[in-house]
């Protein structure tokens, strides 16, 4: 297309302010074509000279709605050739390959099939290019539609199966032409409808396409069909013909078929842009999509705010699920969810994962806000597996939360995993009869064993990296792969959610965060190391410890375990 | 000016038609008597007709409402909750995905749509008296394409940043108008141009200038150029192309007439177009300003003229 100068554009702009805006009302009006002639030349008048009001409108206008030819037709109003001819070369296409697929599907011809088919008539010296389509005689109850001898069906060279008889033409084509973007159900309908054309095409198809008013046609489109007339408000509304029953297609033969011929012609104009047309007007029956979103904070039992703690929303009917992580004011949201029921987990480290079942209305435009309220992690439930280097979660700040920072930030536990402080009542250690590590956080209602191993890390915190540097680090690996087995512990000594435990071969383990993760650790000083079955442990705190093995030897440390000396 | 006329005139066509309005609008079951119908639709006609109107074109009007809509709009607005559900079950899922639409991005449209939703609920109050948008809605568009409209016109005066004064409360209808800042004066030689331009665009009927305006400066597709003025695309197409031409052929005439030779006139033409001093800020400060991205197109443009 020709551009105009740019000289036009400029001087489009700069046109007299417009005044007096439209209403809603009037321009809705204006939209639908429903303003008598005097008001609509005003708004127009309006519209040359107001860019907001254009938008308005443009913005304004339903999802696809089909142009509403009827109303204003088209100068020409036929369909241009070239157009047609894509349809019809599309329609071919998919006849060509959708006929050979039905052909045996319904292979049963009935007589009366061929004898409607003979008794087609044949108008091939009507020279009607331009008009495809014929007006349909209900006389017979059959449509004719003829089309001009579109180059894609000379080569369709059709094997005949006898059938019902149901012939289609031009409008097959059409529908076809329609159908293309849908696929599925019409796909198969639309050639059963061609096939019946078979019989016929063989003979007549370069002349003419009949088409009776039994032609069928899938039923997909007749809703379709029906919505656009709605849509489009046309008198002339989906005509549902009667329906040859010897052709086991389905009953909504689509308004396609009987249309009348100004509505066929309309089909036709819009077959490029039907297929943007009706799967919209589907869309917007079929899919509700409302989405809504849910947030809510999440705290521990003093209220403080847990931060960086995972939410995770899991649909119970379907699979998937949305996360989030709270921020530094423990606020989470997830957004885009549909109604419907989902099971809400929220965790964090050194808390209990706690589950809440919601049942979301996203209609109810409300954001819905939940809020969980993490208790103190159950830490034997969930076992976490830090990374050998990173003492520091990246994933989940469990040192972050305010309060503990807060608290304990002038603890002495640089480099310790604080969040376990938090705990209330710190665990209590025993070792049980089987020389098993146990723990109770219930103040000793009930014990679960602790398995050190879990998350052994070698060499991982500072006491034992320090260690190794002194000791072999070499032996110290073996050392480790040899205690792979649980060792037997004799003795076990905590420090609020400090703990050492130590039993047999020298086996001694440190975990700074009650119990949650272990590091062996080895003492050595001076070319010993310690290798006797420990039998006590005493830590008067943190820092100080002793440890006493049966080859009597104690030995001792000033540092949080970090070095020993042998005494 | 006297406003007796108009209403006594409407007053009587509303008598007249009373029966048939009311029968189709199904009132009644939405709680609307027909004693405030009837209200409604005087005030309805009364802000259409003027003191010209005749009875015929009064009675056209009238029958040519969906007073069935507009009873459930009204019905809404007084405050009936059995119409307000009716209206949520149909409108408030078109409300949402509209505002998707139109805004285009989940936030926006969200916010949009509630606060329309607010406003046609009715939780402003004016005194004391629960104002909702829905009271303005006179039948003459359908009720969802009103919504629509309103949609638009909310997202247009938010979200685009225009200086676009009208209030969407039912008072005020009538638009404020608003001064465009002058363009800066154009050399004198670019002024034959400009005239002839204008002389060329105003012999253009309105639509022709509507389809101009629409696909060069808001940048609409021939599609939706099409549906809003209810023709085929190609139609549109056609026009554009038609157009183009004309105008070229029509300016070149006009410049000859001011004086230029023909040669002159058509160089004029081409030349003069990538010379002119495209202020971008200051189209852009009109209020038909371009989206924001065509800002961009126009500056490149500009600047590959030359090249």
């Amino acid at each position: 297309m020709q551009n105009v100068p740019k000289i036009v554009r400029e001087r489009l702009k700069a046109v007299a302010p417009a005044v007096n805006h439209p209403n809603a009302d009037v321009l809705t009006a204006f939209a639908e074509q429903s303003l008598p002639d005097r008001e609509r030349a005003g708004v127009l008048d309006h519209l040359a000279r107001c860019g907001d009001c254009r938008d308005i409108v443009a913005l304004a206008l339903p999802a696809t709605e089909p142009v509403q030819t009827t109303v204003r037709p088209a100068s020409g109003g036929w369909l241009t050739w070239p157009t047609l001819r894509w349809g019809f070369v599309a329609a071919g296409v998919v006849a060509i390959a959708a006929f050979g697929l039905l052909e045996y599907q319904q292979r049963p011809a009935t007589m009366a099939a061929k004898q409607r088919s003979q008794s087609v008539e044949v108008a091939a010296n009507e020279p009607k290019k331009s008009t495809p389509f014929a007006p349909i005689s209900p006389t017979q109850g059959k449509a004719k539609l003829e089309s001009p001898s579109a180059p894609a069906f000379d080569s369709f060279d059709a094997p005949s199966p006898a059938d019902s008889g149901k012939k289609t033409g031009a409008r097959a084509d059409a529908a076809l032409a329609r159908a293309v973007p849908w696929a599925g159900p019409f796909h198969g309908n639309a050639s059963n409808s061609l096939r019946h054309g078979g019989p016929s095409a063989a003979n007549q198809w370069p002349q003419q396409n009949m088409i009776q008013n039994q032609a069928v046609a899938p039923a997909a489109p007749n809703p379709f069909a029906k919505q656009q007339a709605a849509g489009r408000g046309m008198s002339a509304g989906a005509q549902v013909p009667t329906v040859n029953q010897t052709v086991e297609v389905s009953a909504e033969a689509p308004a396609m078929a009987t249309e009348s011929a100004s509505e066929a012609r309309q089909a036709q104009d819009q077959a490029a842009a039907l297929p943007s047309a009706n799967p919209h007007a589907d869309v917007t029956r079929a899919k509700p999509a409302v989405l809504g979103q849910i947030s809510g904070y999440v705290v521990d039992p003093s209220g403080a705010v847990v931060p960086d703690a995972r939410i995770t929303v899991t649909p119970t009917a379907t699979g998937g699920s949305a996360t989030a992580v709270t921020n530094s004011q423990g606020a989470w949201l997830i957004a885009g969810l549909p109604t419907g029921r989902y099971k809400a987990q929220a965790e964090a480290p050194g808390f209990k994962t706690t589950v809440l079942d919601v049942n979301y209305d996203a209609n109810a435009n409300q954001p819905s806000m939940y809020r969980f309220t993490l208790s103190p992690g159950s830490v034997a439930e969930t076992v976490e597996v830090s990374s050998a280097e990173a003492q520091v979660q990246t994933e989940t700040a469990g040192v972050s939360g305010p309060i503990t920072n807060r608290q304990f930030s002038q603890a002495p536990v640089s480099g310790r995993n604080v969040s376990q402080l938090t705990t209330v009542s710190p665990p209590r250690w025993t070792i049980n009869t089987s020389g098993a590590l146990q723990r109770s956080i219930d103040q000793g209602k009930s014990w679960q064993t602790v398995d050190v191993n879990a998350n052994a890390v070698v060499g991982a915190n500072f006491s034992s990296a320090v260690t190794t540097s002194r000791a072999k680090v070499k032996g110290a690996d073996k050392a480790l792969k040899r205690e792979i087995a649980t060792p037997t512990f004799r003795a076990v000594a905590a420090t609020g959610s400090d703990v050492w435990a130590g039993g047999s071969s020298g086996a001694l383990y440190h975990s700074a965060d009650a119990g949650n993760h272990w590091t062996r650790v080895f003492p050595a000083a001076a070319g010993a190391s310690l290798t006797g079955d420990i039998i006590s442990l005493e830590f008067a705190d943190i820092q100080h410890g002793r440890a006493s093995t049966s080859t009597s030897e104690v030995w001792i440390t000033t540092d949080g375990g970090q070095t020993w000396q042998k005494q | 000016m006297s406003s007796t006329k108009p209403i006594s005139a409407v007053q009587s066509v509303v008598n007249e038609l009373l029966a048939d309005l009311h029968a189709k609008s199904g009132c009644e079951k939405i709680g609307l008597t027909r004693e405030s119908f009837s209200v409604i639709l005087c005030e309805v006609g009364s802000k259409h007709a003027s003191a010209a109107t005749s009875e015929t074109e009064i009675r056209t009007f009238f029958l040519s409402l969906r007073v069935d809509e507009l009873a459930l709009a009204r019905a809404c607005a007084a405050g009936v909750n059995s119409a307000w559900e009716i209206f949520l079950t149909r409108f408030r899922e078109k409300l949402y995905l509209s505002a998707l639409r139109i805004a285009r991005e989940d936030s926006a449209a969200r916010e949009l749509a509630d606060t329309l939703y607010a406003d046609l609920y009715g939780t402003n109050t004016r005194d004391g008296q629960r104002v909702s948008k829905l009271a303005s809605y006179t039948g003459r568009g359908s009720l969802e394409g009103w919504l629509r409209t309103v949609l638009a016109q909310e997202y247009v005066n938010r979200y685009r940043r225009t200086k676009r004064l009208v209030s969407l409360d039912e008072e005020s209808e009538e638009g404020v108008q608003f001064q465009a800042p002058d363009p800066d004066p154009i050399p004198a030689a670019d002024q034959r141009l400009a005239q002839a331009t204008d002389e060329a665009l105003a012999s253009l009927p309105a639509e022709d200038r509507v389809v101009l305006s629409a696909y060069y400066l808001d940048g609409r597709t021939l599609a939706e150029i099409a549906r809003m003025l209810g023709v085929h695309e190609s139609t549109i197409s056609r026009k554009l192309d038609k157009l183009a031409k004309a105008l070229r052929k029509q300016i070149v005439a006009a410049l000859v007439r001011r004086g230029m030779s023909r040669r002159q006139a058509e160089e004029a033409l081409e030349v003069d177009v990538r010379d002119l001093q495209l202020d971008i800020r200051r189209s852009l400060a009109q209020e038909s300003s371009p989206p924001a991205f065509s800002e961009k197109r126009v500056e490149a443009r500009v600047r590959e003229g030359p090249g």
